[in-house]
């Protein structure tokens, strides 16, 4: 019986991985990005849950997981740890929304597009093929990956569920 | 700078009266509204990982109806009042006389909306008001917000600024409830001050704080 599925939880600025025939998922995702690298040879993937772009603001010691730069740095080298080349990774990503509407000039207030830019920014950085994105919007997401057949399943409150 | 390592049970104590004198506030405004009694449990002080707070008012999937507002001045932070859907059915029934909400409804009625975040204006503007004549420092209030989603969603949004130098935040979280009717209006409260914003607020009401 070691055939049984397991869901693998990421929670917010969380990282991890997940080889078939788990899934791997995290809930709650609103300016926040959540990004799949995964490998469909191996049927392994990646999932970090981030919530910011830019780990230059942190001070030390800090949470790696929370930055789109780090996260994906992370990431990569667990991969890594698997005997995986980066030539053959491919990622998802999945996020990114504007929860509030502010009438503000405030910068963070467009954190979900600015975490965005960066997450594609680092992938761009590495060479890694972003195959597909849902991203913006004003509504949440939970994600679930399924590394045997690479489909990323997004659900809303309310605009149901799809997958990409 | 404070650290929130250097916070001491005193502290703690200081920061949940400070959550008292703003909710206590916000109830009497909230009972005017609603024409029922309300009633208010003392508040929790914690100083969490991010995870941790969206657990402890019911997880990341869980759907709610909160809405947030900014504060600027000298104690800049975010004040949230977190409602479940039918705690907001019932908001919107006594405020509206509209009896069969629901999800797809509140979401499409821009008076439903507005209706809620009024309801946000006077609750977070009674609380941030009463803080502020008691610390006799300046708070301003932005216009509230209205979200209606999983609640990491909607409060990973409203905590990041609280969270960009640090893991933990500080969360005074107040539950208001109605007892007549088996708590059946129960609201979370939630004021998570800025980095620093801390300072302002013990330095107002004479507090040491060790470096």
């Amino acid at each position: 019986m070691n055939n049984v599925e397991q869901i693998v939880r990421v929670g917010i600025a969380d990282l991890n991985i997940v080889k078939q025939p788990n899934l791997i998922r995290t809930a709650g995702l609103g300016s926040c990005v959540g990004v799949i690298i995964y490998d469909s040879i191996h049927s392994i993937a990646g999932l970090a849950h981030i919530m910011l772009p830019d780990s230059s603001v942190a001070k030390s010691p800090f949470n790696r997981a929370k930055y789109a730069d780090t996260a994906i740095e992370d990431l990569l080298e667990t991969l890594g740890g698997f005997g995986i080349y980066k030539r053959s990774l491919k990622a998802k990503i999945a996020g990114g929304a504007q929860m509030f509407q502010f009438h503000s000039t405030n910068d963070f207030m467009r954190i979900g597009a600015r975490n965005v830019e960066a997450v594609e920014k680092e992938l761009d950085k590495y060479g890694i093929e972003l195959v597909a994105k849902d991203v913006g919007g004003h509504s949440g997401r939970t994600i679930e990956f399924n590394p045997q057949t690479s489909m990323l399943t997004i659900r809303t409150v309310n605009k149901g569920i799809k997958e990409i | 700078m404070h650290n929130q390592n250097s916070l001491h049970e005193f502290h703690f104590d200081v920061l949940k009266e400070v959550g008292n004198i703003g909710a206590a506030n916000s109830a009497t405004a909230l009972s005017h509204l609603l024409h029922r009694r309300i009633e208010m449990e003392v508040p929790r002080v914690n100083v969490v990982e991010i995870n941790q707070a969206i657990d402890e008012i019911g997880g990341p999937e869980r759907l709610v109806v909160q809405i947030f507002l900014r504060v600027d001045g000298e104690v800049p932070g975010s004040v949230f009042f977190i409602l479940s859907l039918q705690e907001a059915y019932i908001f919107l029934e006594e405020l509206l006389g509209e009896r069969v909400m629901n999800l797809d409804r509140m979401l499409e009625s821009d008076i439903a909306l507005s209706a809620l975040k009024e309801v946000g204006n006077i609750l977070c503007g009674s609380y941030v008001t009463a803080l502020s004549n008691f610390t006799r420092l300046n708070m301003y209030p932005s216009v509230p917000n209205v979200c209606i989603d999983m609640l990491g969603a909607t409060m990973t949004s409203g905590l990041i600024e609280a969270s960009v130098e640090n893991e933990h935040v500080l969360m005074i979280d107040t539950v208001l409830a109605e007892k007549q009717q088996c708590s059946l209006v129960k609201g979370n409260f939630l004021l998570v001050p800025d980095n620093g914003a801390l300072d302002a607020i013990f330095k107002a009401l004479g507090v040491q704080i060790d470096e």
